[in-house]
């Protein structure tokens, strides 16, 4: 039973349009774009060569030495997570009242491939100490919870690209089960090397557009040809109503609600009906106890496949029917590319920054909508929320695994 | 191996793995925990010093490493047996 409203008081954000929850805000406005065309060279033999990547340089909050210890994903989660924190007013909070939740879809591969290399070519003597450590896809909740002393449990949900939003529902329900007061959660992903891209271009998944990599990503257009890679991270400082009432924290908006459904259908492949992705909206609308006419937009998981989106889109209408044509549809992916685990928290984070200002960003690219499912979609520039009213947006992000969250929030 | 070889590699195989520059006037006889090398950033270092000088240190000969000048006794001693 909820016994706890659960508020947003810090944004962190990493992603290939800009480093800070400020800077990716205003460039998702402005509809910029974070994809771009890698060298041969950098591909490693990997025929699919667009990537949207961080800016090293403007990774300002963590150390050199913090880069050489832990996994990239690490890095970015830490660079989100300080962002955040500083954000919420560093918090004092009974430790034993703070958890962490972050998780990443396969964190730790990049170090684990690098093990693999370093053991083909300088023998088992080659192998670092720091191989495990860099390795255990729970480092990136580990970790952050060793710098913020968090004694309230360290959580790593995993699942696929639902996997930053999974962490955040999980954050939810232990804030409004009474478990904690706060709780820092999200999602990371850092797995831009050869090995792992050659796999999702294997199941035939990525784009190839690299003629035109401004237009790569294009959510639910009619000429879509799958997702482009990107990296990144998204944190989010959750926390009580009454904890935030009680430090006088600023509230920056309102998780009202979690939902979390599962296809049980296929490994990679989305159940066609959508029922699965359309569930998970109802429930995050019935944990908030608000209507579909109470949603102003949707900040949709849609990563630019042919069928991921065409199902999206299905259950878009089943849950909104005749009314979907007055919900404004958003694709983050369109711009940043699609960052895995980090994707659900990166587009929370933007999606709760839009709602303070009432307004959604745009999503560039699209162009001609699919023939089944007509979608409010802006390409040209943001919009601001309608005026009958509805205030409420969700945030879809699904996995393979056939992974479906969706989470509601409000502003402030 | 002399011991001021044995420093410069330990050197950079600390920068290595801590990203950090040790001090230049380092005494082989401070802990290793003063100049900020946790456990697992030492057992990164002598990882790589195993692996530039193809030797084994043994568990034992680990355990009883608290400063550099230990480690240099314990790798001259392996070198000294690899030779034998």
């Amino acid at each position: 039973m909820k016994t706890n409203d659960v508020v947003v008081t810090g944004l962190g954000a990493v992603s290939p349009v800009g480093v800070g929850i400020e800077s990716t805000f205003a460039a998702a406005m402005a509809g910029s774009c974070g994809i771009q065309v890698i060298s041969e060279e950098e591909a490693g033999g990997v025929p699919v060569r667009l990537r949207g990547k961080v800016d090293e340089a403007a990774l300002k909050d963590v150390t050199d030495q913090e880069k050489i210890t832990y996994d990239r994903s690490v890095v970015f989660a830490l660079q989100a997570m300080r962002e955040a924190w500083a954000h919420a007013g560093q918090p004092e909070v009974d430790p034993t009242r703070l958890a962490v939740s972050v998780s990443a879809g396969i964190a730790g591969v990049g170090s684990l491939v690098e093990t693999h290399e370093r053991l083909r070519d300088h023998g088992a003597t080659g192998v670092r100490a720091t191989t495990i450590p860099r390795s255990m896809p729970n480092a990136v909740a580990a970790v952050l919870a060793i710098e913020l002393k968090a004694r309230a449990g360290t959580y790593c949900p995993i699942s696929a690209c639902s996997s930053g939003s999974d962490a955040l529902a999980y954050a939810y329900r232990l804030l409004a089960l009474g478990e904690a007061d706060i709780v820092v959660a999200g999602g990371t992903e850092a797995i831009l090397r050869p090995a792992a891209v050659m796999g999702f271009a294997a199941l035939r998944a990525l784009s190839r557009n690299h003629d035109a990599p401004h237009l790569a990503a294009r959510p639910f257009d009619r000429s879509r040809d799958g997702f482009v890679l990107g990296e990144g991270a998204g944190v989010l400082v959750l926390e009580t109503a009454e904890h935030a009432r009680r430090r006088g924290a600023e509230v920056l908006g309102v998780l009202r609600g979690v939902g979390v459904t599962s296809d049980g259908f296929h490994l990679v492949a989305p159940e066609p009906s959508g029922a699965g992705a359309a569930n998970a909206m109802r429930r995050a609308l019935a944990t908030s106890e608000l209507e579909a006419s109470d949603v102003a937009a949707v900040s949709a998981h849609a990563t630019g496949t042919r069928l991921g989106d065409a199902v999206e889109a299905k259950a878009l209408r089943a849950v909104f029917g005749e009314a979907l044509p007055q919900v404004g549809v958003t694709g983050l992916k369109s711009m940043v590319g699609h960052l895995v685990g980090a994707s659900g928290a990166v587009a929370a984070a933007v999606a709760v920054r839009g709602l303070r200002d009432e307004v959604v960003t745009p999503t560039p690219n699209f162009a001609e909508p699919d023939t089944n499912v007509s979608l409010n979609i802006s390409a040209d520039g943001p919009t601001a929320l309608p005026d009958n009213g509805a205030r409420a947006m969700l945030v879809n992000s699904f996995g393979f695994g056939g992974q479906n969250v969706s989470l509601c929030f409000t502003g402030s | 191996m002399t011991q001021d070889e044995f420093v410069s590699i330990f050197r950079e195989a600390a920068e290595r793995a801590s990203g950090q520059q040790l001090p230049d006037d380092m005494a082989l006889d401070v802990e290793l925990s003063v100049i900020e090398l946790d456990s697992l950033a030492q057992l990164e270092i002598v990882c790589d010093l195993e692996n530039q000088l193809q030797i084994s240190l043994s568990d034992q000969d680990l355990g009883a490493i608290k400063t550099p000048r230990d480690l240099y006794e314990a790798v001259g001693r392996e070198l000294a047996g690899s030779d034998a």
